[in-house]
């Protein structure tokens, strides 16, 4: 910033010098160019002096009818000799007027060509139109006119009068003036003053005779510039310049302006220092009447005046600069104050940007001069929307009067009399919500003149709202407290009442509680540790099932025995970990229950089962005996019955027939029971070979051979393959081999036989589930499905034992699995066994 | 002492070695100044780039002049008629003639006119009384000129009344305002006036020409040498450029060619002022 303000000053230090030093310049030059105009002036003077010769001239001398008919005559081509004798009669006037500083008298033929030159009077007889404008107007406009031109003898300010005799153009005459003629006039009337003139190269190589040109050399002051006579040895030449001029003369050579200033043909004065002196240059164009630049009449002369500007220019700079710094130090010194203040202000709009309550700034009318953040976040009305305003007509709601009735406002009754005021309101935000709100009103003066307030508010909408709710809260949590009090009561009472034993031990062990039932049986150890109290142990127990549950959350459950009388009992200790509603370990249950009796009716249970096994094993045995000691014996009869139908049966008459065939046939029925009872009997002894087996293959293989045995059935069996599972081949494939045998029995007399063999894998093992749409059966006879020799009411009409089923239920059962079904009668059944897969 | 004035003569010599490097000329006064610078710096502006000097014009205003500056060593090259340089070389023995200039016809000889304005009313019987006009008493076309045309008509300057005005086209306008009955000058210049009524009446003798005269004392004979072959070798084109006197081209000329001057008896008789 100060920085910046330097910068600034500087900018505006350097721009006050350019101004000061333009507007010193701008003076230097208008005095300058009171110099060129003062050239001017006198230039103009000098010049129409001659001319008021000439017109004397004209007038006296030339304009006489004896002067004009001989200059009719010698124009006109009429006397040979006229021009001899107009020579002779305006010697004498030629001669006055040389006297008076004009050099040269010279008469022109109408159309153009040079008649009689007094100055050279051996030259005659020339176009002078081309080089000579003021001839050519004077000729063919036939009006005098004037100017400087460059003739072919020499430059010269040239007056020009039409002649006439009558009405009859004869020509022109004109006089010439040099430059040391019209010098000498001008330093006559500024003799402090010395001159030069100077000629355009062009033009001088344009319009002189060949032979006049040497008489010309390079100006002093520019290339394209001559100088008339450089040499001055010419009697019209005009006095020399002085050293001091020609020292000067060297230094504008150098000088840009001057440089650039002589092309242009545009009059321009300078000022310029020489040698501890300042002159005033000035350079006045002189042009041909057709306004084209010739040459420069060049004024010098010393211009004191330039020393005393540029004094006091350096002067006014010196002051200015000291004025303009001061001010840059008293502004540094403000700035800084100014940067205080606004970094007091930017600390103070950042606190009243960060704080959450709403603050405005009031004068003495309620509107509204500034506001903050939370203003705004609070109310909803912009900063630019509020600002301004009456606040009060915008936000203060007064609850039992109306929203605009500013009577009896508290705020704007505290700032218009300057007091303090601090208390609860309504305000009604942009969006018509009635928030309450905490406002604070504070009076500001501006030294002793009360000029406004600041009020700040914070919405306590969401506090009270918080405050009613923690009320209710209070209100519900003393309610659930009673409630929890109650539950405790309820809940220890329960505890008190319960048979069993019931202590409740701390993450230390250290117990907290015990029932009744538990201090009747242990006595009251509250407080103690439960191995110190319970085991008398100085440790914690290495078993200890309440500490399991500590370290995994889980229920324990042990039997352990104890003789707390002299008696062994045995407990059931359950062992709960209690966690608080995060989660939290907070303490552990133990249940003892005496579960004595109980062990004693399962002893007597277990001791009855195995008497029974052991019956069961010599039944089969027996049973198997028997088996084979009858098959033995109905192999004899079968033998000697089919003996005696080989031997003698076309003797045997018809009854002995029908007698000897259901002997037979009996026979192979009792075989066929005694097969299926020893393969049932086989089932239960025999030991296992567990391998895996590919159920599909071994379910196709089966069905093959049931599809051979009735061909001329049309069945549709689908088999899911790689059923794998692990087990005894044989049984697995006796197993199959009845539930497949059962379902192509039961489907028989269906149209579309459906069986299908699928598997799932639950829980580790295979699920195998074979399906038909046969017969089925009620399924409130499911249990007796598996008694062996017992069939259903639905499955009589079908041929079959009563022992199939139960064979499947032992070899299902041997390999650890389960066997279940389930069917609709008239719709077909499933039968489900599971294996290890 | 001898070393001193040695050494006294190298510095002088010096002296002159180093003025002689700007050579100061003197034109004739035959005509205005103008007219005389005019004519002269192109030739002089040649002879100065052929010479790598500076050359500045010494105008005098009569012969007189010239011949006392030359005598005095203040010109280093002039342009003198005849009757000048017979003059000045009688007393200055180191003028030397370079080169004279031809005249507008050709050669290097030129004549003086009596010139009138009314050729009927100045015939050879009236000569007597006549107011004439002279350039100068040093000017060849002048006394010296005049009173040889005179004699030819059977007159004599002395028994008319004669003036001297300067140059010579004061005397030929002299006549033409009629202020003189009859002028002495140079034919060619009278001729210049014929426009203004001016009649050659009769004319002298021819002259030798008006020559380039160098001082040896300040232009040595090298430098001398070289300004007549540079005269001698210009180009046409460039001598077209010079003036009207000028530009007709040089010869070689020697002081025995003004022995014709010499033996004129009115050479030494001149006559410094008019008669009236």
């Amino acid at each position: 910033m100060r920085l910046a303000c330097a910068m600034f000053f500087f900018g505006i230090w350097l721009l006050s010098l350019a101004l000061i030093y333009r507007h010193g310049e701008g003076v230097q030059k208008e005095r300058l160019n009171d110099n060129g105009h003062v050239l001017s002036v006198i230039y103009q003077a000098s010049v129409n002096m001659y001319a008021l010769s000439t017109e004397i001239l004209i007038k006296d001398v030339i304009q006489k009818n004896e002067v004009i008919e001989t200059i009719a005559n010698g124009v006109l081509g009429k006397d040979e000799k006229a021009r001899g004798a107009l020579y002779r009669m305006l010697a004498p006037a030629y001669e006055h007027l040389k006297q008076q500083g004009v050099n040269q008298l010279h008469f022109h033929t109408a159309d153009g060509y040079s008649y009689l030159r007094f100055h050279a009077p051996d030259k005659f007889g020339d176009p002078l139109f081309d080089t000579r404008p003021t001839i050519r107007l004077a000729n063919t406009q036939k009006r005098s006119t004037f100017g400087f031109e460059v003739g072919k003898v020499a430059s010269g300010f040239r007056y020009v009068y039409p002649l006439f005799r009558g009405k009859q153009h004869l020509g022109s005459v004109e006089t010439g003036v040099t430059f040391r003629s019209i010098s000498q006039s001008m330093a006559k009337v500024a003799p402090d003053r010395e001159y030069l003139l100077i000629l355009r190269k062009d033009v001088v190589n344009r319009s002189l005779f060949p032979e006049q040109r040497p008489l010309y050399g390079v100006s002093p002051l520019h290339d394209s510039f001559l100088l008339e006579d450089p040499e001055l040895k010419l009697p019209s030449s005009p006095q020399p310049l002085s050293e001091r001029v020609q020292a000067l003369n060297a230094r504008l050579r150098e000088d840009p302006r001057v440089q650039n200033g002589l092309p242009a043909g545009k009059p321009f004065s300078l000022g310029i220092n020489n040698d501890d002196s300042y002159w005033a240059v000035s350079f006045m164009p002189v042009n041909n009447p057709f306004g084209e630049n010739l040459a420069y009449i060049v004024s010098y002369t010393q211009a004191p005046f330039l020393a005393d500007l540029r004094r006091e220019l350096w002067w006014t700079l010196f002051l200015a600069s000291l004025a303009l710094w001061s001010l840059f130090l008293i502004t540094l010194r403000l700035l800084n104050s100014h940067v205080k203040l606004l970094e007091e202000k930017q600390r103070l709009v950042v606190i009243t940007d960060i704080i959450t309550d709403g603050i405005c700034l009031m004068d003495l009318q309620g509107k509204i001069i500034e506001t903050n953040p939370a203003f705004s976040k609070i109310l909803g009305y912009s900063r630019d929307e509020i600002i301004g305003e009456i606040g009060h007509n915008f936000f203060h709601y007064h609850e039992d009067k109306t929203f605009f009735q500013d009577q009896g406002c508290p705020i704007l009754s505290a700032i218009k009399n300057g007091r303090i005021y601090s208390g609860e309101e309504l305000f009604k935000t942009k969006e018509g919500r009635i928030i309450t709100v905490e406002v604070t009103c504070n009076p500001l003066s501006k030294e002793t003149d009360l000029n406004g307030a600041l009020v700040a508010f914070r919405d306590v909408t969401v506090r009270n709202n918080n405050q009613n709710a923690l009320e209710k809260a209070n209100h519900a949590m003393a309610m659930a407290i009673e409630q929890a009090n109650f539950e405790r009561e309820k809940t220890l009472s329960i505890l008190e009442t319960m048979a069993d034993g019931i202590s409740i031990q701390d993450p230390e062990l250290r117990v907290i509680y015990q029932n009744a039932a538990h201090r009747n049986r242990l006595g009251e150890h509250l407080g103690e540790l439960c191995y110190q109290a319970y085991q008398k142990r100085p440790d914690v127990c290495p078993d200890c099932h309440l500490v399991q549950s500590f370290a995994d959350g889980q229920v324990h459950i042990r039997e352990t025995t104890a003789s707390p009388a002299g008696e062994l009992r045995h407990f059931q200790i359950v062992s709960t970990p209690l966690f608080d509603s995060s989660g939290k370990l907070i303490a552990g249950i133990e249940s003892v229950r005496d579960i004595t009796e109980r062990i004693r009716a399962e002893e007597i249970l277990r001791h009855k089962t195995s008497e029974l096994e052991q019956a069961n094993f010599e039944l089969e045995a027996f049973n198997y005996s028997l088996s084979h000691d009858l098959r033995s014996h109905l192999a004899r009869i079968t033998l000697a019955g089919e003996s005696l139908q080989e031997l003698e049966g076309d003797s045997l008459g018809e009854r002995s027939k029908y007698s000897l065939e259901t002997i037979l046939g009996s026979c192979q029925k009792m075989e066929d029971l005694i097969a299926t009872m020893l393969t049932l009997a086989h089932i239960s002894r025999q030991e296992l070979e567990l391998q895996d087996i590919n159920l599909s293959i071994l379910a196709e293989d089966i069905c093959s051979e049931f599809i051979k045995a009735e061909p001329e059935r049309m069945l549709n069996i689908k088999i899911s393959p790689e059923i794998h599972v692990n087990g005894d081949t044989h049984m697995i494939r006796v197993a199959l081999q009845n539930l497949l045998g059962n379902a192509c029995k039961y489907t028989r007399g269906k149209e579309n036989a459906l069986i299908s063999v699928s598997a799932s894998r639950q829980d580790g093992r295979m699920v195998v589930a074979i399906a038909d749409n046969g017969a089925g059966f009620d399924m409130a006879e499911a249990e007796k499905l598996f008694r062996p020799f017992h069939r259903l009411s639905s499955s009589r009409k079908f041929p079959g034992f009563g022992i199939g089923l139960a064979t499947v239920e032992r070899i299902i059962k041997r390999h650890g699995g389960e066997i279940w079904a389930e069917a609709v009668p008239g719709e077909g059944a499933t039968f489900y066994f599971t294996l290890p897969g | 002492m001898r070393k001193i004035v040695f050494f006294l003569m190298i510095a002088m010599a010096g002296a002159f070695q180093v003025s002689a490097e700007t050579l100061k000329f003197s034109p004739l006064p035959m005509e205005s100044p103008n007219t005389v610078a005019s004519q002269w710096r192109p030739l002089l502006d040649y002879l100065a780039l052929e010479l790598g000097v500076t050359i500045e014009i010494d105008y005098s205003e009569s012969n007189e002049q010239i011949i006392d500056k030359f005598k005095a060593g203040k010109i280093d090259l002039a342009y003198l008629g005849p009757l000048p340089y017979v003059t000045l070389k009688k007393t200055f023995s180191a003028a030397q003639p370079v080169v004279v200039f031809n005249e507008k016809n050709g050669g290097p000889f030129y004549t003086c006119a009596l010139a009138v304005l009314d050729e009927s009313a100045f015939n050879a019987k009236s000569i007597k009384n006549r107011t004439i006009a002279l350039t100068q008493p040093m000017s060849t076309c002048g006394y010296f000129g005049t009173q040889e045309i005179l004699h030819k008509l059977g007159s004599s300057l002395e028994v008319n009344r004669y003036r001297y005005l300067g140059q010579h086209d004061e005397v030929a306008l002299g006549v033409v305002r009629g202020e003189f009955d009859a002028g002495g000058l140079k034919t060619a210049i009278a001729r210049k006036y014929a426009h203004l009524g001016l009649i050659v009446k009769a004319e002298s003798s021819p002259m030798p020409g008006l020559a380039l005269v160098a001082n040896i004392n300040r232009v040595s004979a090298e430098r001398i040498g070289k300004i007549r072959n540079a005269l001698l070798a210009v180009k046409e084109e460039m001598r077209q450029k010079w003036g009207e006197n000028l530009r007709n081209g040089v010869v070689p000329i020697k002081d025995s060619d003004y022995d014709v001057m010499r033996n004129l008896p009115t050479v030494d008789h001149i006559p410094t002022q008019g008669n009236f």
